[in-house]
Protein backbone atom coordinates (compact mmCIF):
# COMPACT_ATOMS: atom_id res chain seq x y z
CA UNK A 1 0.00 0.00 0.00
CA UNK A 2 2.93 2.65 1.04
CA UNK A 3 4.91 1.58 -2.05
CA UNK A 4 1.82 1.86 -4.32
CA UNK A 5 1.37 5.60 -3.07
CA UNK A 6 5.28 5.99 -3.22
CA UNK A 7 4.76 5.16 -6.94
CA UNK A 8 1.60 7.60 -7.45
CA UNK A 9 3.20 10.14 -5.87
CA UNK A 10 6.31 10.17 -7.61
CA UNK A 11 4.75 9.12 -11.46
CA UNK A 12 2.99 12.57 -10.77
CA UNK A 13 6.17 14.29 -9.85
CA UNK A 14 7.79 12.64 -13.27
CA UNK A 15 5.28 13.42 -15.17
CA UNK A 16 4.97 17.51 -13.86
CA UNK A 17 8.73 18.07 -14.11
CA UNK A 18 8.57 16.35 -18.08
CA UNK A 19 5.18 18.31 -18.89
CA UNK A 20 6.41 21.59 -17.74
CA UNK A 21 9.39 21.23 -19.17
CA UNK A 22 8.19 21.19 -22.64
CA UNK A 23 7.55 25.09 -24.87
CA UNK A 24 4.90 23.26 -26.35
CA UNK A 25 2.88 22.60 -23.15
CA UNK A 26 3.53 25.95 -21.54
CA UNK A 27 1.87 27.41 -25.04
CA UNK A 28 -1.50 25.07 -24.45
CA UNK A 29 -1.30 25.82 -21.10
CA UNK A 30 -0.72 29.35 -20.28
CA UNK A 31 -1.72 31.42 -23.99
CA UNK A 32 -4.20 29.16 -25.10
CA UNK A 33 -7.02 29.77 -22.61
CA UNK A 34 -6.36 33.55 -23.27
CA UNK A 35 -6.81 33.07 -27.01
CA UNK A 36 -9.85 30.99 -26.17
CA UNK A 37 -11.56 33.32 -23.55
CA UNK A 38 -9.89 36.34 -26.27
CA UNK A 39 -12.39 34.88 -29.07
CA UNK A 40 -15.48 33.33 -26.98
CA UNK A 41 -15.50 37.36 -25.53
CA UNK A 42 -16.23 38.74 -28.63
CA UNK A 43 -18.70 36.06 -29.65
CA UNK A 44 -20.87 37.38 -26.74
CA UNK A 45 -19.66 41.01 -26.06
CA UNK A 46 -22.92 42.19 -27.58
CA UNK A 47 -24.70 39.54 -25.23
CA UNK A 48 -26.09 41.63 -21.93
CA UNK A 49 -27.58 38.78 -20.13
CA UNK A 50 -25.76 36.76 -17.91
CA UNK A 51 -24.39 34.26 -20.70
CA UNK A 52 -21.64 36.97 -21.11
CA UNK A 53 -19.55 36.52 -17.71
CA UNK A 54 -20.65 32.51 -17.83
CA UNK A 55 -19.12 31.80 -20.75
CA UNK A 56 -16.01 34.28 -21.15
CA UNK A 57 -14.53 33.47 -18.24
CA UNK A 58 -15.90 29.80 -17.50
CA UNK A 59 -15.75 28.79 -20.63
CA UNK A 60 -12.45 29.76 -21.47
CA UNK A 61 -11.20 28.57 -18.53
CA UNK A 62 -12.72 24.98 -19.24
CA UNK A 63 -11.78 24.68 -22.81
CA UNK A 64 -8.12 25.54 -20.76
CA UNK A 65 -8.11 22.65 -18.78
CA UNK A 66 -9.81 20.21 -20.97
CA UNK A 67 -6.88 21.04 -23.67
CA UNK A 68 -4.34 21.38 -21.30
CA UNK A 69 -5.12 17.42 -20.30
CA UNK A 70 -5.98 15.93 -23.55
CA UNK A 71 -2.26 17.75 -24.98
CA UNK A 72 -0.72 15.92 -22.17
CA UNK A 73 -2.27 12.69 -22.00
CA UNK A 74 -1.74 12.06 -25.98
CA UNK A 75 1.74 14.09 -25.40
CA UNK A 76 2.91 11.79 -22.27
CA UNK A 77 1.99 8.59 -24.79
CA UNK A 78 3.84 10.02 -27.73
CA UNK A 79 7.14 10.84 -26.14
CA UNK A 80 6.72 7.79 -24.14
CA UNK A 81 7.20 6.21 -27.15
CA UNK A 82 9.97 8.80 -28.70
CA UNK A 83 11.86 8.38 -25.20
CA UNK A 84 11.76 4.45 -25.31
CA UNK A 85 10.38 4.66 -21.78
CA UNK A 86 7.06 2.64 -22.60
CA UNK A 87 9.33 -0.54 -23.13
CA UNK A 88 10.55 0.24 -19.40
CA UNK A 89 7.21 1.29 -17.82
CA UNK A 90 5.40 -1.44 -19.35
CA UNK A 91 7.80 -4.53 -18.20
CA UNK A 92 7.85 -3.56 -14.53
CA UNK A 93 5.71 -5.43 -12.40
CA UNK A 94 3.35 -2.06 -11.61
CA UNK A 95 0.31 -1.49 -13.50
CA UNK A 96 -0.06 0.63 -16.58
CA UNK A 97 -3.22 1.69 -15.73
CA UNK A 98 -2.29 2.45 -12.50
CA UNK A 99 0.82 4.68 -13.81
CA UNK A 100 -1.73 6.52 -15.92
CA UNK A 101 -4.06 7.69 -13.36
CA UNK A 102 -1.08 9.13 -11.72
CA UNK A 103 -0.25 11.18 -14.60
CA UNK A 104 -4.11 12.17 -15.32
CA UNK A 105 -4.50 13.34 -11.68
CA UNK A 106 -1.64 15.27 -12.21
CA UNK A 107 -2.79 16.63 -15.49
CA UNK A 108 -5.64 17.94 -13.91
CA UNK A 109 -3.94 19.64 -11.01
CA UNK A 110 -1.55 21.26 -13.56
CA UNK A 111 -4.49 22.20 -16.31
CA UNK A 112 -6.30 24.55 -13.30
CA UNK A 113 -4.00 26.80 -13.81
CA UNK A 114 -5.41 27.21 -17.18
CA UNK A 115 -9.01 28.56 -15.23
CA UNK A 116 -6.72 30.38 -12.99
CA UNK A 117 -5.02 31.93 -15.83
CA UNK A 118 -8.64 33.10 -17.78
CA UNK A 119 -9.76 34.48 -14.34
CA UNK A 120 -6.89 36.83 -14.28
CA UNK A 121 -6.91 37.65 -17.33
CA UNK A 122 -10.76 38.49 -17.82
CA UNK A 123 -10.72 40.40 -15.15
CA UNK A 124 -7.59 42.84 -16.29
CA UNK A 125 -7.62 42.76 -19.54
CA UNK A 126 -11.28 42.13 -20.73
CA UNK A 127 -12.78 43.67 -17.49
CA UNK A 128 -15.28 40.89 -16.72
CA UNK A 129 -15.36 39.32 -13.33
CA UNK A 130 -16.15 35.81 -12.27
CA UNK A 131 -19.02 35.98 -9.35
CA UNK A 132 -19.17 32.78 -7.21
CA UNK A 133 -22.56 33.40 -5.46
CA UNK A 134 -22.50 29.23 -4.50
CA UNK A 135 -18.36 28.91 -4.05
CA UNK A 136 -18.65 25.49 -2.26
CA UNK A 137 -21.37 24.61 -4.97
CA UNK A 138 -18.81 25.99 -7.33
CA UNK A 139 -15.33 24.06 -5.69
CA UNK A 140 -17.39 20.54 -5.76
CA UNK A 141 -18.42 21.40 -9.28
CA UNK A 142 -15.12 21.93 -10.62
CA UNK A 143 -13.89 18.60 -8.46
CA UNK A 144 -16.86 16.62 -10.58
CA UNK A 145 -15.35 18.46 -14.06
CA UNK A 146 -11.78 17.48 -13.39
CA UNK A 147 -12.72 14.12 -12.40
CA UNK A 148 -15.27 13.71 -15.07
CA UNK A 149 -12.24 14.97 -17.63
CA UNK A 150 -9.94 12.76 -15.86
CA UNK A 151 -12.01 9.46 -16.47
CA UNK A 152 -12.22 10.62 -20.38
CA UNK A 153 -8.69 11.06 -21.17
CA UNK A 154 -7.96 7.86 -19.18
CA UNK A 155 -10.27 6.66 -21.75
CA UNK A 156 -8.48 8.45 -24.55
CA UNK A 157 -4.77 7.33 -23.13
CA UNK A 158 -6.39 3.62 -24.09
CA UNK A 159 -6.74 5.04 -27.77
CA UNK A 160 -3.48 6.39 -27.93
CA UNK A 161 -1.53 3.48 -26.55
CA UNK A 162 -3.40 1.60 -29.38
CA UNK A 163 -2.03 3.95 -32.45
CA UNK A 164 1.41 5.49 -33.16
CA UNK A 165 0.01 8.25 -34.29
CA UNK A 166 -1.75 9.73 -31.17
CA UNK A 167 -1.09 13.01 -32.05
CA UNK A 168 -3.68 13.11 -34.74
CA UNK A 169 -6.41 11.64 -32.52
CA UNK A 170 -5.89 14.99 -30.06
CA UNK A 171 -6.44 16.92 -32.66
CA UNK A 172 -9.33 15.84 -34.46
CA UNK A 173 -11.36 14.98 -30.95
CA UNK A 174 -9.90 18.30 -29.20
CA UNK A 175 -12.36 20.86 -31.06
CA UNK A 176 -15.59 18.42 -31.62
CA UNK A 177 -15.43 17.09 -27.52
CA UNK A 178 -15.05 21.17 -26.58
CA UNK A 179 -18.45 21.53 -28.44
CA UNK A 180 -19.79 18.65 -27.21
CA UNK A 181 -19.10 19.46 -23.68
CA UNK A 182 -20.96 22.41 -23.44
CA UNK A 183 -17.66 23.82 -22.70
CA UNK A 184 -17.88 27.49 -24.36
CA UNK A 185 -21.31 27.18 -26.10
CA UNK A 186 -24.68 26.21 -24.34
CA UNK A 187 -25.74 22.54 -25.06
CA UNK A 188 -29.14 23.87 -26.14
CA UNK A 189 -27.45 25.20 -29.88
CA UNK A 190 -26.81 21.76 -30.72
CA UNK A 191 -29.05 19.46 -33.15
CA UNK A 192 -31.28 17.24 -30.81
CA UNK A 193 -28.56 14.23 -32.24
CA UNK A 194 -25.82 15.83 -30.93
CA UNK A 195 -27.27 16.47 -27.60
CA UNK A 196 -27.61 12.97 -27.21
CA UNK A 197 -23.80 12.02 -27.47
CA UNK A 198 -22.90 15.57 -25.31
CA UNK A 199 -25.16 13.34 -22.60
CA UNK A 200 -22.11 10.70 -22.31
CA UNK A 201 -19.31 12.87 -21.83
CA UNK A 202 -18.95 13.61 -18.26
CA UNK A 203 -17.29 17.02 -19.38
CA UNK A 204 -20.97 18.76 -20.42
CA UNK A 205 -22.15 17.54 -16.81
CA UNK A 206 -19.72 18.88 -14.74
CA UNK A 207 -19.67 22.18 -17.24
CA UNK A 208 -23.66 22.88 -16.78
CA UNK A 209 -22.81 21.89 -12.80
CA UNK A 210 -20.53 24.40 -12.85
CA UNK A 211 -22.36 26.67 -14.86
CA UNK A 212 -25.56 26.62 -12.64
CA UNK A 213 -23.66 27.42 -9.80
CA UNK A 214 -22.94 30.98 -11.08
CA UNK A 215 -26.73 31.66 -10.84
CA UNK A 216 -27.29 33.97 -7.65
CA UNK A 217 -30.54 32.30 -6.97
CA UNK A 218 -30.53 29.45 -4.72
CA UNK A 219 -29.07 26.18 -5.99
CA UNK A 220 -31.94 23.99 -7.72
CA UNK A 221 -32.24 20.09 -9.05
CA UNK A 222 -30.57 21.01 -11.82
CA UNK A 223 -27.03 21.51 -10.36
CA UNK A 224 -27.41 18.40 -8.55
CA UNK A 225 -28.69 16.28 -11.71
CA UNK A 226 -25.68 17.54 -13.22
CA UNK A 227 -23.13 17.05 -10.67
CA UNK A 228 -24.51 13.35 -10.04
CA UNK A 229 -24.44 12.72 -13.57
CA UNK A 230 -21.12 14.22 -13.69
CA UNK A 231 -19.45 11.34 -10.78
CA UNK A 232 -21.30 8.62 -12.59
CA UNK A 233 -20.04 9.30 -16.13
CA UNK A 234 -16.43 9.71 -14.81
CA UNK A 235 -16.82 7.15 -12.52
CA UNK A 236 -18.38 4.56 -15.71
CA UNK A 237 -14.94 6.22 -17.90
CA UNK A 238 -12.63 4.92 -15.51
CA UNK A 239 -13.99 1.75 -15.10
CA UNK A 240 -13.72 1.28 -18.61
CA UNK A 241 -10.12 3.03 -19.02
CA UNK A 242 -9.27 0.39 -16.26
CA UNK A 243 -10.78 -2.95 -17.85
CA UNK A 244 -9.69 -1.75 -21.18
CA UNK A 245 -5.79 -1.17 -20.22
CA UNK A 246 -5.74 -5.38 -19.63
CA UNK A 247 -6.81 -5.90 -22.86
CA UNK A 248 -5.44 -2.80 -24.51
CA UNK A 249 -1.79 -4.35 -22.82
CA UNK A 250 -2.36 -7.48 -24.40
CA UNK A 251 -3.26 -6.09 -27.82
CA UNK A 252 -0.32 -3.96 -27.80
CA UNK A 253 2.14 -7.05 -26.90
CA UNK A 254 0.37 -8.63 -29.80
CA UNK A 255 0.64 -6.11 -32.89
CA UNK A 256 4.12 -5.08 -31.50
CA UNK A 257 3.49 -1.45 -31.40
CA UNK A 258 4.59 -0.32 -28.39
CA UNK A 259 7.76 1.54 -29.53
CA UNK A 260 8.13 3.66 -32.73
CA UNK A 261 11.83 1.87 -33.29
CA UNK B 1 23.28 -29.48 -12.34
CA UNK B 2 21.39 -25.67 -12.81
CA UNK B 3 18.00 -25.23 -13.02
CA UNK B 4 16.32 -23.86 -16.16
CA UNK B 5 15.81 -20.57 -16.05
CA UNK B 6 14.56 -19.80 -19.54
CA UNK B 7 13.11 -22.68 -21.75
CA UNK B 8 11.78 -21.86 -25.20
CA UNK B 9 9.53 -24.74 -26.89
CA UNK B 10 8.83 -24.16 -30.83
CA UNK B 11 8.74 -20.40 -30.43
CA UNK B 12 7.66 -17.89 -33.35
CA UNK B 13 6.59 -14.61 -33.92
CA UNK B 14 4.98 -12.60 -37.02
CA UNK B 15 4.30 -9.46 -37.56
CA UNK B 16 1.65 -7.92 -39.87
CA UNK B 17 2.78 -4.73 -41.82
CA UNK B 18 0.33 -2.83 -44.40
CA UNK B 19 1.93 -1.03 -47.68
CA UNK B 20 -0.04 1.48 -49.93
CA UNK B 21 -2.63 4.22 -49.01
CA UNK B 22 -5.94 3.58 -51.25
CA UNK B 23 -4.96 -0.30 -51.46
CA UNK B 24 -3.67 -1.11 -48.44
CA UNK B 25 -2.02 -4.49 -48.31
CA UNK B 26 -1.34 -6.63 -45.48
CA UNK B 27 2.14 -8.33 -45.37
CA UNK B 28 3.32 -11.27 -42.51
CA UNK B 29 7.24 -10.91 -41.42
CA UNK B 30 8.73 -13.65 -39.88
CA UNK B 31 10.85 -12.46 -36.94
CA UNK B 32 10.96 -15.94 -35.25
CA UNK B 33 10.51 -19.51 -36.94
CA UNK B 34 10.04 -22.40 -34.22
CA UNK B 35 12.94 -21.64 -32.01
CA UNK B 36 14.08 -23.79 -28.93
CA UNK B 37 16.30 -23.17 -26.79
CA UNK B 38 17.33 -23.50 -22.61
CA UNK B 39 19.21 -21.38 -20.68
CA UNK B 40 20.15 -22.68 -17.16
CA UNK B 41 20.76 -20.68 -14.10
CA UNK B 42 23.86 -18.24 -14.17
CA UNK B 43 24.84 -18.97 -17.26
CA UNK B 44 25.62 -15.98 -20.13
CA UNK B 45 23.97 -17.06 -22.71
CA UNK B 46 24.58 -15.05 -26.44
CA UNK B 47 22.17 -14.60 -29.20
CA UNK B 48 23.69 -13.65 -32.48
CA UNK B 49 22.86 -13.18 -36.21
CA UNK B 50 22.78 -9.87 -38.59
CA UNK B 51 20.27 -7.19 -38.46
CA UNK B 52 16.65 -8.55 -38.76
CA UNK B 53 17.95 -12.04 -37.18
CA UNK B 54 15.19 -11.79 -34.62
CA UNK B 55 17.50 -11.46 -32.12
CA UNK B 56 15.64 -8.30 -30.39
CA UNK B 57 12.13 -9.99 -31.36
CA UNK B 58 13.44 -12.74 -28.87
CA UNK B 59 14.76 -10.82 -26.01
CA UNK B 60 11.20 -8.72 -26.05
CA UNK B 61 8.87 -11.76 -26.10
CA UNK B 62 11.20 -12.94 -22.82
CA UNK B 63 10.69 -9.74 -21.31
CA UNK B 64 7.28 -10.01 -21.42
CA UNK B 65 7.09 -6.94 -24.22
CA UNK B 66 5.41 -9.30 -27.10
CA UNK B 67 3.59 -12.24 -27.07
CA UNK B 68 4.88 -15.37 -29.00
CA UNK B 69 2.70 -15.96 -32.50
CA UNK B 70 2.87 -19.83 -32.06
CA UNK B 71 5.14 -21.79 -29.46
CA UNK B 72 5.29 -21.24 -25.64
CA UNK B 73 8.23 -19.50 -23.49
CA UNK B 74 8.50 -19.80 -20.23
CA UNK B 75 10.76 -17.06 -17.62
CA UNK B 76 11.68 -18.84 -13.81
CA UNK B 77 9.06 -20.92 -14.77
CA UNK B 78 6.20 -18.58 -15.37
CA UNK B 79 4.66 -18.47 -19.50
CA UNK B 80 5.51 -15.08 -20.95
CA UNK B 81 2.08 -14.56 -22.61
CA UNK B 82 0.03 -15.06 -19.61
CA UNK B 83 2.11 -14.64 -16.59
CA UNK B 84 3.54 -11.63 -17.31
CA UNK B 85 3.02 -9.59 -13.75
CA UNK B 86 4.62 -13.13 -11.85
CA UNK B 87 7.88 -13.00 -14.17
CA UNK B 88 8.38 -9.40 -14.33
CA UNK B 89 9.21 -8.24 -10.90
CA UNK B 90 12.38 -10.80 -11.18
CA UNK B 91 13.70 -9.89 -14.58
CA UNK B 92 15.54 -6.41 -16.18
CA UNK B 93 16.41 -5.23 -19.48
CA UNK B 94 18.81 -3.22 -21.87
CA UNK B 95 18.18 -2.49 -25.05
CA UNK B 96 20.69 -0.82 -26.88
CA UNK B 97 21.24 3.09 -27.58
CA UNK B 98 20.37 5.86 -25.32
CA UNK B 99 16.93 5.19 -25.06
CA UNK B 100 14.39 4.08 -22.26
CA UNK B 101 15.85 7.08 -20.02
CA UNK B 102 14.18 10.25 -18.87
CA UNK B 103 16.55 12.57 -19.93
CA UNK B 104 15.52 15.53 -18.13
CA UNK B 105 15.79 13.99 -14.94
CA UNK B 106 19.10 13.48 -12.79
CA UNK B 107 20.53 10.09 -13.30
CA UNK B 108 19.43 9.66 -9.36
CA UNK B 109 15.71 10.97 -9.84
CA UNK B 110 15.80 8.28 -12.85
CA UNK B 111 17.00 5.55 -10.55
CA UNK B 112 14.67 5.97 -7.76
CA UNK B 113 11.74 6.45 -9.69
CA UNK B 114 12.43 3.02 -11.52
CA UNK B 115 12.55 1.97 -7.62
CA UNK B 116 9.23 3.18 -7.03
CA UNK B 117 7.99 1.16 -10.25
CA UNK B 118 9.60 -2.11 -8.94
CA UNK B 119 7.85 -1.49 -5.42
CA UNK B 120 10.91 -1.17 -4.08
CA UNK B 121 11.27 -0.22 -0.17
CA UNK B 122 12.79 3.73 -0.07
CA UNK B 123 14.79 3.08 2.17
CA UNK B 124 16.32 -0.57 0.81
CA UNK B 125 16.12 1.55 -2.75
CA UNK B 126 18.21 4.54 -1.64
CA UNK B 127 21.13 2.33 -0.68
CA UNK B 128 20.87 0.24 -3.72
CA UNK B 129 20.69 3.78 -5.89
CA UNK B 130 24.17 4.83 -3.91
CA UNK B 131 25.74 0.95 -4.38
CA UNK B 132 24.85 1.10 -8.39
CA UNK B 133 25.77 4.74 -8.63
CA UNK B 134 29.37 3.76 -7.11
CA UNK B 135 29.13 0.78 -9.27
CA UNK B 136 28.95 2.24 -12.61
CA UNK B 137 31.02 5.49 -11.71
CA UNK B 138 28.10 8.10 -11.62
CA UNK B 139 27.93 8.44 -7.97
CA UNK B 140 29.70 11.82 -8.38
CA UNK B 141 27.21 12.69 -11.07
CA UNK B 142 24.08 11.62 -9.84
CA UNK B 143 22.47 15.03 -9.20
CA UNK B 144 23.28 16.11 -13.27
CA UNK B 145 20.37 15.85 -15.94
CA UNK B 146 20.63 12.58 -17.97
CA UNK B 147 20.26 14.44 -21.24
CA UNK B 148 24.11 15.47 -20.83
CA UNK B 149 25.59 12.29 -20.37
CA UNK B 150 28.29 11.04 -22.61
CA UNK B 151 26.36 7.36 -24.45
CA UNK B 152 28.92 5.65 -21.96
CA UNK B 153 27.65 7.33 -19.13
CA UNK B 154 23.95 6.62 -20.09
CA UNK B 155 24.99 3.05 -21.28
CA UNK B 156 26.40 3.02 -17.15
CA UNK B 157 22.96 4.57 -16.12
CA UNK B 158 21.20 1.67 -18.18
CA UNK B 159 23.31 -0.71 -16.01
CA UNK B 160 22.31 0.38 -12.98
CA UNK B 161 18.54 0.92 -14.04
CA UNK B 162 18.30 -2.84 -15.27
CA UNK B 163 20.06 -3.76 -11.69
CA UNK B 164 17.42 -1.60 -9.18
CA UNK B 165 15.21 -4.70 -8.82
CA UNK B 166 18.16 -7.20 -8.10
CA UNK B 167 16.86 -9.02 -10.83
CA UNK B 168 17.65 -12.86 -11.42
CA UNK B 169 17.82 -13.44 -15.29
CA UNK B 170 19.11 -9.70 -17.18
CA UNK B 171 18.09 -9.27 -21.00
CA UNK B 172 21.13 -7.08 -22.47
CA UNK B 173 20.19 -6.06 -25.60
CA UNK B 174 23.64 -4.98 -27.34
CA UNK B 175 24.80 -2.94 -24.77
CA UNK B 176 27.68 -2.17 -25.75
CA UNK B 177 26.59 -0.37 -29.03
CA UNK B 178 28.20 2.45 -30.05
CA UNK B 179 30.71 2.50 -26.98
CA UNK B 180 34.34 3.82 -27.22
CA UNK B 181 36.84 0.52 -26.36
CA UNK B 182 37.70 1.42 -23.10
CA UNK B 183 33.47 2.04 -22.20
CA UNK B 184 33.21 -0.99 -23.97
CA UNK B 185 35.56 -2.82 -21.89
CA UNK B 186 34.24 -1.31 -18.59
CA UNK B 187 30.63 -2.42 -19.59
CA UNK B 188 32.22 -5.93 -20.14
CA UNK B 189 33.75 -5.87 -16.60
CA UNK B 190 30.42 -4.93 -15.22
CA UNK B 191 28.62 -7.80 -16.73
CA UNK B 192 30.72 -10.56 -15.73
CA UNK B 193 30.60 -9.09 -12.28
CA UNK B 194 26.86 -9.10 -12.18
CA UNK B 195 27.11 -13.09 -13.97
CA UNK B 196 29.62 -13.58 -10.50
CA UNK B 197 26.70 -12.40 -8.12
CA UNK B 198 24.32 -14.99 -9.51
CA UNK B 199 22.40 -13.31 -12.24
CA UNK B 200 21.16 -15.44 -15.75
CA UNK B 201 22.29 -12.85 -18.38
CA UNK B 202 20.75 -12.80 -21.88
CA UNK B 203 23.05 -10.97 -24.00
CA UNK B 204 22.92 -9.98 -27.86
CA UNK B 205 25.91 -7.93 -29.40
CA UNK B 206 27.36 -8.04 -33.34
CA UNK B 207 31.18 -7.71 -31.26
CA UNK B 208 32.08 -11.12 -31.88
CA UNK B 209 35.32 -11.02 -29.62
CA UNK B 210 33.08 -9.37 -26.88
CA UNK B 211 30.77 -12.33 -27.34
CA UNK B 212 33.66 -15.20 -27.34
CA UNK B 213 35.00 -13.42 -24.38
CA UNK B 214 31.54 -13.61 -21.65
CA UNK B 215 28.80 -16.35 -23.35
CA UNK B 216 28.80 -19.86 -21.90
CA UNK B 217 27.06 -20.47 -25.21
CA UNK B 218 25.90 -18.58 -28.23
CA UNK B 219 22.93 -19.38 -30.74
CA UNK B 220 23.39 -18.04 -34.20
CA UNK B 221 19.96 -16.40 -35.96
CA UNK B 222 19.56 -15.87 -39.26
CA UNK B 223 15.91 -14.59 -40.63
CA UNK B 224 14.47 -15.73 -37.59
CA UNK B 225 16.08 -19.36 -37.62
CA UNK B 226 18.30 -20.63 -35.76
CA UNK B 227 21.59 -22.26 -37.28
CA UNK B 228 23.39 -23.36 -34.40
CA UNK B 229 23.67 -23.49 -30.61
CA UNK B 230 27.19 -23.76 -29.02
CA UNK B 231 29.96 -22.77 -26.70
CA UNK B 232 32.17 -20.37 -28.27
CA UNK B 233 35.13 -23.11 -28.64
CA UNK B 234 32.33 -25.64 -30.19
CA UNK B 235 31.70 -22.92 -32.81
CA UNK B 236 34.91 -22.42 -33.64
CA UNK B 237 35.07 -26.49 -34.26
CA UNK B 238 32.87 -26.08 -36.96
CA UNK B 239 36.17 -24.66 -39.16
CA UNK B 240 38.25 -27.27 -37.62
CA UNK B 241 41.00 -28.16 -39.94
CA UNK B 242 41.34 -25.09 -41.47
CA UNK B 243 43.52 -22.05 -40.81
CA UNK B 244 42.61 -18.14 -41.77
CA UNK B 245 44.96 -15.80 -43.74
CA UNK B 246 43.80 -12.09 -43.72
CA UNK B 247 46.08 -9.94 -46.32
CA UNK B 248 46.05 -6.29 -46.07
CA UNK B 249 45.08 -4.70 -49.63
CA UNK B 250 45.61 -1.11 -50.77
CA UNK B 251 42.02 -0.90 -52.18
CA UNK B 252 42.51 -3.42 -54.96
CA UNK B 253 41.32 -6.70 -53.54
CA UNK B 254 38.17 -7.46 -55.68
CA UNK B 255 40.23 -9.43 -58.55
CA UNK B 256 42.44 -10.56 -56.14
CA UNK B 257 39.48 -12.15 -54.18
CA UNK B 258 37.73 -13.35 -57.37
CA UNK B 259 41.07 -14.99 -58.23
CA UNK B 260 41.58 -16.78 -54.56
CA UNK B 261 37.92 -18.17 -54.78
CA UNK B 262 38.66 -20.29 -57.23
CA UNK B 263 41.23 -22.18 -55.32
CA UNK B 264 41.14 -25.44 -54.46
CA UNK B 265 41.86 -25.42 -50.53
CA UNK B 266 40.57 -22.34 -50.37
CA UNK B 267 36.70 -21.96 -48.31
CA UNK B 268 35.68 -18.88 -48.41
CA UNK B 269 36.86 -15.75 -48.91
CA UNK B 270 35.67 -12.35 -47.92
CA UNK B 271 36.92 -8.44 -48.31
CA UNK B 272 36.12 -5.74 -46.32
CA UNK B 273 37.27 -1.99 -46.87
CA UNK B 274 38.99 -0.38 -43.13
CA UNK B 275 39.30 3.25 -44.21
CA UNK B 276 41.70 3.22 -47.53
CA UNK B 277 42.73 -0.13 -47.25
CA UNK B 278 40.91 -3.55 -47.69
CA UNK B 279 40.91 -6.64 -45.45
CA UNK B 280 40.77 -10.03 -47.52
CA UNK B 281 39.68 -12.66 -45.64
CA UNK B 282 40.48 -16.25 -46.80
CA UNK B 283 39.38 -19.86 -44.79
CA UNK B 284 41.26 -22.00 -46.20
CA UNK B 285 42.26 -26.08 -45.86
CA UNK B 286 46.34 -25.44 -46.44
CA UNK B 287 47.47 -21.93 -45.87
CA UNK B 288 51.02 -22.34 -47.01
CA UNK B 289 49.69 -22.77 -50.35
CA UNK B 290 47.13 -20.00 -49.94
CA UNK B 291 50.25 -17.53 -48.76
CA UNK B 292 52.67 -18.57 -51.53
CA UNK B 293 49.70 -17.87 -54.18
CA UNK B 294 49.46 -14.04 -52.61
CA UNK B 295 53.05 -13.57 -52.04
CA UNK B 296 53.34 -14.67 -55.94
CA UNK B 297 50.58 -12.27 -56.72
CA UNK B 298 52.12 -9.35 -54.96
CA UNK B 299 55.78 -10.15 -55.61
CA UNK B 300 56.82 -6.85 -56.78
CA UNK B 301 54.47 -4.91 -54.12
CA UNK B 302 54.63 -6.98 -50.94
CA UNK B 303 51.72 -6.93 -48.56
CA UNK B 304 51.07 -7.51 -45.22
CA UNK B 305 49.70 -11.48 -44.41
CA UNK B 306 48.67 -12.51 -41.16
CA UNK B 307 47.89 -16.51 -40.87
CA UNK B 308 45.79 -17.50 -37.44
CA UNK B 309 43.75 -20.25 -36.04
CA UNK B 310 39.98 -19.55 -36.81
CA UNK B 311 37.79 -17.06 -34.44
CA UNK B 312 34.62 -16.57 -33.84
CA UNK B 313 33.89 -14.28 -35.94
CA UNK B 314 34.74 -16.70 -38.59
CA UNK B 315 32.69 -19.05 -37.69
CA UNK B 316 29.83 -16.83 -37.82
CA UNK B 317 30.55 -15.55 -41.41
CA UNK B 318 30.49 -19.55 -42.10
CA UNK B 319 27.16 -19.99 -40.64
CA UNK B 320 25.46 -16.77 -41.31
CA UNK B 321 27.07 -17.09 -45.21
CA UNK B 322 28.82 -13.53 -44.72
CA UNK B 323 31.39 -14.99 -46.46
CA UNK B 324 30.84 -16.99 -49.22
Amino acid sequence: MIAAFHLFVSTMGVHAHNTIMRPFYRIVLFIQPIVITTTVHMIYQNRTDAYFAQFVILGGGLAGIWSAMTFSTAGDVERARLQGVFSVLMAAPASLGFIFIAKIVMNALLSLLALVITVVYSWLVLGVQLSLPHPAAFGLALLGFLFGASGFALLLANLFLLTRTAWIFQNVLESPLFILGGVAFPITMLPAWARWISGALPIRWGSEALYATLAATPLDQQYWQALEWTFITGLLYFALAQLLFRYIEYRVRERGNLETA
Amino acid sequence: MCPTTVAVRNLSRSYITQTGILRRQAHTIHALTDISLEVQAREIFGLIGPNGAGKTSLIKILTTLLVPSAGHATVLGFDVATQARQIRPHINFIFGGERGLYWRLSAYHNLSYFADLYRIDRKLAKARIEELLTMVGLWDRRQERVEGFSKGMKQRLHIAKALINAPKVLFLDEPTIGLDPVAARTLRNLISEIRADGVTIFLTSHYMVEMEMLCDRIAVLKEGAMLQLDTPTGLKQLLDGLEVVEVQLPGTGAEVEAQVRTRAEVLSASLTNSGHMQTLTIQSKDATATIDFLQAQYATDPVRLVRRPPNLEDAYLKLVGGAE
